[in-house]
């Protein structure tokens, strides 16, 4: 059981990063875009190997499909973009970049494995408060959603409901970016500059 | 866990707050273009009687709501009324502002009184969750309506600068709160703090006090984290920019205060941190004033340095410290806006931003130069404005916290006397120089009466906090009572901060 979960995870991890790299690294855009998307089903994944289901399903749902296609969508509405080929530039920015995230990824890991101690056994930093073999027992049985739904109406009832203003505090800026009739939307400071 | 309780004594406000967005939203489909003013009167009442409703709220004692969502004391009541004034003021701001536009008037003010849900709802919050939230409800309000008038370049500019850089922010500080989950297992504050004193420090601890510092760096535009500030003040509508400067940062200032102490206040480089931050904000914010010849850009930089300043208050990790931040904010939130407003009457009557357009202003228009210049004298820290005892109270904190903290008290000094040349270098082109006939502010300046308001409000409130400073330490002093600072041991957190400076 063992030997298949550790199959499962590194055969997961292994697309999750070729995919991840394939994102940054393929010359066309729309490639990239397909790339993410297998990257977006390989987090889904490891999702369903620590019991998260409606996490997976939100997962591809959302980012999978939802956001992708939008992706897609912009890619194609503005065209020329589309043709362009793209490739990292070999520029001083770009080592500027590779250092600046490398050095991210070394503190991150630094931390994790408790100043690089914890590198062959597993990390013990994060197990102030494991889920008992029970719980782990109910999630697998009766799934999370249900678990989630009711968290969402008692515990988190008040960031659930202040999030219904949020989306409408992001559609009314949509609207009021996108609309096009007559509208005269500037600034007094730039009216002037353009009467000059 | 009554919910009629919950809502009555501690979130009776945000109730409030709810229903009016929800009314404004209706009016701003339902009435006409020509009608849409309504929703201003319909915004600016509701906002007044919701800050009449804080009468039923107990202000002495603390209570929680819904679950230990959102919890209610004298601290967070006197920031979400400082928070609610402020939306009052950029409300009566945006009036002359919003006539020019022949539509999307009632969006605008929807928008900001969301925003400013988010930023009461921040200042209180006790769950990640929620304060992860209420940031990005008041963060996303504010990229729409910094790029809200979006025929203008700038504009455009501001709104994908800020968008981009806010995104980027939150993802690090979402990052942090991982962290904080993983070694915690919990969301709701009360319960991190109970677990966390069982587990042993170690670096993932402290490297989420760093992402969820930079986070918050962002809000207040702290230096390394302020590069947006300049453009976005710039560029975006200035009643927008206003609310910017003043009520998101007061909104930021509450929960970083309230976090930082709550959960941080013990590890080891907390009070290096931010002092490094803090001393980083003024020094850079100040310097780069200097040289600005447009006055938003010069108010960006300002307000940078004045966030640094702030800062300063919280590194100390004193209640006297945390009052002085209170206080400040008071000082702050009238001065700073009675800027803006001079800005705004400016811009909208001349069209024209750069401080040399100031040139001579003081000849035909005593009146609005004087109130301008009263505002940024106080934001200078010049004595007998309110700027002044604000800054006072607040350094005094600061070096009755110990000898450890003598350099940043000097750093801060220093930093004092830089900004008064920036700030009397505007005063110097309304009052000495003359008007050589490039400007175009010929004639009396016609100044709407929301916008006189406005601006004879804020500089009154300036000169009487000066005058009454006892009364207003006093309830800073109160409210800072309701913060509890988890320090253990305080020899081990009072590292050598000189000799990590130097």
């Amino acid at each position: 059981m063992e030997v298949i979960y550790n199959l499962f995870f590194y055969l997961i991890s292994f697309v999750l990063i070729i995919s991840a790299l394939g994102v940054v690294f393929m010359p066309r855009i729309v490639y990239s875009a397909v790339s993410l998307i297998l990257a977006f089903i390989s987090v889904a994944g490891i999702f369903v190997m620590l019991n998260a289901d409606f996490l997976a399903i939100t997962q591809i749902i959302v980012y999978a499909v939802g956001i992708t296609i939008i992706l897609i969508f912009a890619i194609m509405l503005t065209g020329k973009i589309s043709e362009k080929k793209l490739w990292i530039a070999f520029a001083p920015r770009t080592l500027f970049a590779f250092a600046i995230s490398g050095a991210f990824f070394v503190t991150i890991l630094f931390a994790i494995t408790d100043g690089f101690k914890l590198v062959a056994r597993e990390s013990n930093i994060f197990s102030a408060t494991l889920p008992s073999l029970e719980t782990i027992e109910t999630l697998q049985t009766e799934g999370t959603t249900g678990i989630i739904g009711k968290a969402l109406f008692t515990k988190y009832v008040l960031p659930f409901e202040v999030l219904s203003l949020l989306l409408i505090a992001a559609m009314l800026g949509a609207i009021v970016m996108t609309k096009k009739s007559g509208d005269n939307l500037i600034n007094h400071t730039t009216k002037t500059i353009e009467e000059d | 866990m009554n919910l009629l309780f919950d809502i009555a004594n501690v979130l009776l406000p945000e109730a409030f707050l709810s229903i009016l967005i929800i009314l404004c939203i209706i009016l701003t489909f339902v009435l006409k273009e020509e009608n849409q003013n309504l929703v201003f009167a319909a915004a600016l009442t509701g906002l007044i009687l919701t800050l009449f409703s804080f009468i039923f709220i107990p202000f002495s004692q603390e209570n929680q709501a819904l679950y230990g969502n959102f919890v209610s004391n004298s601290f967070t009541i006197i920031f979400r009324i400082l928070i609610l004034i402020g939306t009052i003021l950029t409300v009566m701001l945006s009036r002359r502002y919003t006539s020019n536009f022949s539509n999307s008037i009632g969006e605008f003010y929807t928008l900001i009184l969301i925003a400013t849900l988010g930023g009461m709802l921040l200042t209180g919050a006790n769950d990640l969750i929620m304060l992860f939230v209420a940031i990005e409800t008041l963060s996303i309000s504010s990229f729409a309506l910094c790029g809200y008038t979006k025929l203008d370049k700038l504009s455009n500019e501001a709104a994908l600068k800020y968008l981009i850089i806010g995104a980027a922010s939150t993802a690090v500080m979402l990052y942090g709160f991982s962290f904080l989950y993983g070694i915690t297992g919990q969301t709701n504050i009360a319960d991190i703090i109970k677990v966390l004193p069982n587990y042993q420090p170690s670096i993932v601890l402290i490297l989420s006090f760093l992402f969820i510092l930079a986070g918050f760096g962002y809000k207040l535009s702290a230096v390394p984290f302020h590069v947006w500030a300049p453009d976005v003040y710039q560029g975006a509508p200035i009643p927008v920019a206003a609310y910017l400067s003043v009520v998101s940062k007061i909104a930021g200032f509450a929960a970083l205060t309230r976090f930082m102490t709550l959960i941080y206040s013990d590890i080891s480089i907390f009070t290096v941190a931010i002092a490094v931050i803090a001393v980083l904000t003024m020094t850079v914010g100040n310097l780069m004033a200097l040289g600005q010849k447009n006055i938003r850009r010069l108010m960006a930089y300002s307000s940078i340095a004045q966030a640094g300043y702030v800062l300063l208050g919280l590194s100390v990790l004193t209640i006297e410290g945390v009052s002085g931040i209170i206080f400040y904010l008071i000082a702050y939130l009238f001065m700073n806006f009675g800027t803006w407003a001079a800005i705004q009457i400016f811009a909208t009557e001349t069209g024209m931003d750069s401080i040399d357009d100031y040139n001579g202003l003081a000849y035909k228009n005593k009146y609005f130069s004087l109130c301008l210049a009263i505002c940024l004298l106080s934001l200078a820290g010049i004595p007998f404005t309110s700027g002044f005892f604000a800054k006072f109270y607040l350094f005094k904190a600061i070096a009755f916290a110990g000898l450890n903290y003598m350099p940043l008290l000097i750093i801060a000094l220093v930093n004092t006397v830089l900004g008064v040349f920036y700030y009397v270098k505007v005063i110097r082109a309304m009052y000495v120089r003359t008007n050589n006939g490039t400007a175009k502010q010929n004639g009396k300046l016609k100044i709407s009466l929301s916008l006189q308001s406005v601006l004879v409000v804020t500089v009154l409130t300036t000169l009487l906090i000066g005058v009454f400073a006892g009364s207003f330490i006093d309830i800073s002093k109160f409210a800072a009572k309701s913060i509890t600072i988890n320090k253990k041991s305080p020899v081990e957190s009072f590292s050598d901060i000189s000799s990590f400076i130097r």
